[in-house]
């Protein structure tokens, strides 16, 4: 019941009178906003807080920087003593599990982020005309991610797999400028937005 | 008529002819063409008028060295000022103008500038028109319309540009011989490499030359280059694009000009490029420039650069003259003499201050029917429009000094060639110094200071087969550096001459001084002559970079590309110093003008600024709300109804809150989640009041200082758990605050034990504002919000129709009020659920104007208008929030005399007089307008409204000593409205004692 009433950032970004023609160079962008998001403090010098997160969660807390760990949800490493659970499951059994007496600490942050799914040949050239880091195929791998800058806004980059499909995680309130940024400088590779629920 | 058309050469299609207009007269080129070639064909001799003198100037150059044919290109909207013809290729409707000239190019009124130039030295305008000062907005206007820079088009521009971002092994600056060599070996070993070329084609200087290079003519050879480096997936070969910045950290940026070759606007099309590259190496080799000649009316239209004179017989099949003469100080201008009598023209005479020495060059000329007087300089052009004959005179190297007129010849182009000058200004632009060599006569670039090395021409290297061997050595030695294997690549055969040197000759020095000869131009853009920089040694300046700004030698789009190193020598002659010791100035960005268009990208209109909207935005729109741009939130200002002003419209807005009931969208503040053991001691450090002492469930105003004891910032905070607290920030101050608390914790308190997150984003805020907040509340939640069990101050969780929030009775109007936190994914439904549940009792949603209104009645500051980085908390009036029993950042500062003075200005209120006149904010307060002398101001007004509960406007004001002097009458004066008698009150309005927010 309570799902039909949720509002994302991107409702109503897609325009469906918009027809756009893609080219074999253009590129898929799937609106993912209907996701749950969890940030997670703690320390790494704590053994129980590693041991917990991952019995919690049930997957390894990705230790080294720039990288996430995938199984039932995706993982980010933040910085030393944060990660970004990205996740399709209900947050409230997994947070119930979390024992008050080992210093773990999460907020929910379902609200605050929209997920932006690119696919497509163009994928790295779009992204480095408003990206300044090194995007390219030797430089960012497979299950690297990376707190940059798209345009004038601040998103989680990440690479999933090679064909290859970019992950950006974007704030509430930044996303339709990320969504038109994207339409805008997409324009000359054709862009196809699309919405999954 | 293209008269000086050859019939075959040239990289030209002769079976694509293009129209174009020039001045508005209409004129046909070819494609492959550039203006300038184009304008030459057709035999155009002026091209422009000079800056200061107006003195008629024809094409010298071939590139980005050319000084003159500075045109104004399109029009209307995508018009463009300041483009050589030299670097613009020909399409078909293009439409050309000289940028100066009035009426006309061939007769322009202000040659008369150049009759009395004896009066317009160096400095004139500085010594004429400082008196009487007010005239100069009289003199601006007619020296504006002289100096004729072109004209920017008043329309947007409808073009599109974009950025791109590159990272990269090698950047390679410059496509000629030694360029290519350096791509080809780098890019072989398989090393990520940007090659970069401000021509259509790439090639430099070999695109102008008939070298056998491998047994090939140079153009087969650069085909064969060009081929391989495209099959290397690892290379990327840009052309039309001119490197035009070195910053630090080896960035460079790079105009690409995609569609300028095509029209004037090409829809749906990208015009140009930024290119943003991160490098790891860099290989300069943008090749040399040639130095023009310095001799009396050295700018006579007709005369011409060799180098150029031999780009536009190989390049553009276009001979500029018939019957010319050469005058030199070096061997390579004698290809200039052979191209042009290979192409067919009638009579080339050579001019060479040097006394003949064997070599290769000299051999050729002569073979090709070309006749040679050595010993001899040019001391004068003859011909006003157009070269028409010269003066020449013997010439003795040793002394430097030229004899008197041995022969006066006829000609109708004079070709100069006084020897060539590196193109140092990246390597300058990034840090490098140059050094003068005493062999080769150039400043060459000294040590790098970055990661880069400078290659071929660039280096002063002028044969052929050691550029070639400079590019393959510089490529294999920095891949090998940065970690690939080398490949191996065989030093291309290229033909071996030998030459004799080239003599400086930087200045042709006649018997007469140099002010009593007619004009010898240095620097042409700027009209800089010799006498210039000898008036300006005499007036006492002897720095170059003094002398650069006196006289404007290396000013401007040119930087001093063609007048640089002789600008140095005369400069070094006239102080009997060498030139070694004059050093050279500094090059700056960009290397040649570049748009505002490729600049700004796709960084414009809606898109230059990110606007961060709300969960509840739709709503605001909805209801037509003016919006207001808070940091870069955009927020709903006030809600009209019907045909409402905003005045009526803040006032029913105001009265609604302050008697019944009003809704507020405060999802802006900045919202942070601390928590961890040492949440509570670090808290006590960042805030004034005693944290440890709050209890759980207690909310808190709390202010930050800086280090100087100023405010910082401020805001409700809250105790959710033992270790496990939240803040709240100015909405403008959120991002600013979190890195600061950060800052704090991780350089100075690393042993806390503390996490910050912030929860801006994912957490809405709603205000239920007035005296029926809690009914109306009360009938969504089943928590009891009776005074007793949930008194001011307190906060809780709850729950509306399943949806989880959290509460916070907590006010910024004075009212009784309580703020609703809760997922923005659902903040839109609750909103309209309170909307529904508060009709009865006529909910009124108000914006950020009622909410100032509100706030002002109380007294309660915005930290930003209110306060301004000079205000601590005593002169706020916070002193009752400041804890003597603990430390706190800027507790030391506060302790200072000079925040304890009696006479720092305090927050007060301010009431009109007349009860009725709005006082303007900024306002100064004084006491009486004074007759002598500056007025004394007391303070200034911070806030100031018309409160609607009241029926008076009030004010909040920072007066010196304010809290002394209420009941004191000061004027309010600002430039817009007339003086407003105020008198000083306390800074609060409504509900003194503060009972409405606390109701039970």
């Amino acid at each position: 019941m309570l799902n039909e009433i949720k509002k994302y950032a991107l409702d109503g970004f897609i325009n469906e009178k918009e027809s756009s023609v893609i080219s074999p160079q253009g590129l898929e962008i799937n609106i993912r906003a209907e996701i749950n998001f969890l940030n997670i403090r703690g320390s790494i010098n704590d053994s129980d807080f590693i041991e917990h997160a991952e019995a919690v969660f049930q997957q390894t807390l990705p230790l080294d920087f720039n990288t996430f760990s995938v199984g039932e949800h995706h993982i980010y490493w933040l910085a030393p003593d944060e990660w970004l659970v990205v996740t399709d499951h209900d947050l409230k059994p997994i947070v119930q599990k979390i024992s008050p007496k080992i210093d773990l600490y999460v907020t929910n942050q379902t609200g605050g982020y929209t997920q932006l799914i690119l696919q497509g040949n163009s994928v790295r050239s779009l992204l480095s005309k408003g990206c300044t880091l090194d995007i390219s195929e030797k430089k960012f791998l497979i299950g690297q991610c990376a707190q940059t800058g798209l345009g004038k806004a601040g998103i989680l980059l990440a690479l999933t797999d090679s064909s290859p499909t970019f992950n950006i995680i974007v704030r509430r309130s930044f996303a339709e400028y990320v969504g038109l940024w994207l339409k805008q400088c997409g324009n000359e590779f054709g862009v196809n937005f699309t919405h999954k629920h | 008529m293209q008269t000086n058309r050859l019939n075959q050469g040239g990289f030209i299609d002769r079976n694509k002819t293009l129209r174009f207009t020039f001045n508005g007269q209409s004129y046909s080129g070819y494609q492959g063409d550039t203006l300038a070639s184009a304008l030459i064909a057709n035999g155009i001799k002026i091209v422009g008028r000079s800056f200061k003198y107006h003195r008629p100037r024809g094409i010298i150059g071939s590139g980005a060295e050319e000084p003159n044919a500075i045109f104004q290109i399109g029009s209307g909207a995508t018009t463009e000022a300041g483009m050589r013809a030299t670097q613009i290729e020909l399409y078909d409707g293009l439409v050309a103008k000289s940028e100066k000239g009035w009426p006309s190019l061939s007769f322009d009124i202000a040659i008369i500038n150049d009759w009395f130039s004896k009066l317009f030295g160096a400095g004139f305008y500085y010594k004429t028109f400082m008196y009487p000062a007010k005239f100069w907005k009289i003199y601006e206007y007619f020296l504006r319309r002289m100096a004729g820079l072109g004209q920017a088009p008043k329309q947007p521009d409808p073009d599109h540009y974009s950025h791109q971002n590159i990272h990269c092994d090698i950047l390679i600056v410059g496509a000629g011989p030694a360029g290519l060599m350096a791509a080809v070996s780098a890019g072989k070993s398989g090393a990520k490499v940007v090659i970069a070329d401000d021509q259509a084609m790439f090639g430099g200087s070999l695109l102008a030359s008939k070298e056998i290079i491998d047994g090939q003519s140079s153009e087969e050879w650069i085909a064969s280059q060009v081929e391989c480096l495209k099959a290397l997936p690892n290379v990327t070969c840009l052309s039309r694009s001119t490197v035009f910045g070195y910053y630090d950290y080896n960035f460079l940026t790079i105009n690409e000009r995609c569609t300028n070759h095509l029209s004037e606007f090409t829809a749906g099309q990208i015009r140009q490029k930024l290119w943003r590259v991160r490098a790891k190496r860099v290989v300069l080799a943008q090749g040399a420039f040639e130095r023009p000649l310095v001799f009396p009316n050295n700018d006579r239209p007709g005369i011409m650069l060799a180098s150029a004179v031999s780009n536009y017989i190989h390049r553009y099949g276009v001979i500029p003259g018939k019957n010319a003469v050469l005058f030199t100080n070096n061997d390579s201008a004698y290809q200039a003499a052979i191209d042009l009598k290979m192409a067919g023209a009638q009579s080339v005479f050579i001019v060479d201050s040097r006394s003949e020495l064997p070599s290769d060059m000299v051999d050729a000329a002569k073979k090709c029917g070309v006749e040679l007087q050595f010993d001899a300089v040019i001391r004068n052009a003859i011909g006003n429009k157009s070269i028409k004959a010269v003066e020449i005179s013997t010439y003795d190297a040793n002394d430097n000094t030229c004899k008197d007129i041995a022969d006066k010849r006829e000609c109708d182009l004079l070709i100069y060639s006084g020897g060539w000058s590196p193109a140092v200004h990246l390597h300058s632009q990034s840090g490098g110094k140059n050094k003068w060599d005493e062999e080769r006569h150039c400043f060459v670039p000294d040590k790098p200071s970055q990661a880069s090395s400078s290659i071929g021409s660039c280096n002063g290297t002028w044969i052929l087969e050691d550029c070639l061997k400079e590019g393959i050595n510089c490529g294999q030695e920095m891949v090998t550096n940065l970690g690939f294997q080398a490949a191996d690549i065989n030093l291309p055969n290229s033909k071996k001459i030998k030459i004799s040197p080239m003599k400086p000759l930087w200045q042709v020095i006649a018997k007469d001084s140099p002010e009593h000869l007619p004009k010898q131009f240095v620097d042409y853009q700027n009209d800089t002559t010799v006498s210039d920089i000898y008036l300006a040694v005499r007036e006492g300046y002897t720095g170059i970079e003094h002398v650069k700004r006196y006289t404007a030698l290396g000013f401007g789009t040119d930087q001093g590309k063609l007048g640089n190193i002789n600008g140095m020598a005369i400069l070094g002659q006239a102080l009997e110093k060498p030139i070694a010791q004059i050093g050279t100035t500094t090059f700056r960005p960009a290397y040649t003008p570049v748009t505002f268009g490729v600049v700004a990208g796709e960084d414009i209109d809606g898109m230059f600024e990110p606007t961060r909207k709300t969960a509840m935005h739709n709503f605001h729109t909805d209801r037509k709300a003016p919006l207001e741009i808070v940091g870069q939130w955009v927020r709903p200002w006030y809600f009209p109804r019907d045909n409402e002003d905003m005045l009526s419209a803040v006032s029913r807005e105001c009265m609604a809150a302050r008697s019944s009931l009003g809704i507020m969208d405060a999802s802006t503040l900045g919202k942070i989640d601390v928590c961890g053991k040492d949440a509570v001691s670090f808290l006590e450090k960042i805030y004034t009041h005693d944290v440890a002492k709050m209890s759980i469930g207690q909310c808190a105003y709390g202010v930050m200082l800086g280090e100087d004891g100023m405010i910082k910032d401020d805001g409700v905070m809250a105790r959710l758990g033992e270790n496990h607290f939240y803040l709240t920030t100015t909405t403008g101050g959120a991002a600013n605050v979190m890195s600061w608390l950060e800052q704090w914790l991780q350089t100075e308190w690393p042993h806390l034990d503390v996490y910050m997150t912030s929860l801006t984003d994912h957490l809405s805020t709603i205000a239920l504002v007035g005296p029926n907040s809690r009914r109306v509340l009360q009938t969504l939640v089943n928590t009891d919000l009776s005074a007793e069990l949930f008194p001011f101050m307190r906060t809780c969780k709850s729950e509306i129709a399943g949806i989880a929030i959290d509460l916070y009775r907590v006010s910024f109007s004075g009212e009784l009020a309580f703020e609703i936190n809760v997922n923005s994914n659902f903040a839109l439904h609750l909103w309209n659920l309170l909307m529904k549940a508060g009709k009865d009792f006529g909910i009124t949603p108000y914006g950020t104007e009622t909410m100032h209104v509100l706030r002002a009645e109380k007294g309660f500051i915005i930290v930003g208008q209110d306060t301004d980085g000079s205000v601590n908390p005593l002169d706020a009036g916070l002193g009752w929030l400041v804890s003597k029993e603990k430390d706190f950042i800027g507790k030391r500062s506060l302790e200072r005399a000079d925040s304890m003075r009696k006479d720092r200005k305090q927050l007060v209120g301010l009431l009109s007089v007349d009860n009725k006149s709005v006082i303007p904010e900024g306002a100064q307060l004084i006491e009486k307008k004074s007759t002598s002398g500056p007025t004394p101001m007391y303070g200034h007004v911070s806030s100031s409204y018309y409160s609607p509960v009241l029926g008076y406007p009030i004010a909040l004001a920072l007066v010196q000593s304010g809290r002394n002097r209420y009941g004191d009458k000061l004027l309010a004066i600002s430039s817009d409205t007339k003086a407003i008698e105020v008198s000083i009150t306390k800074p609060i309005f409504y509900d003194l004692k503060g009972e409405r927010q606390r109701v039970e």
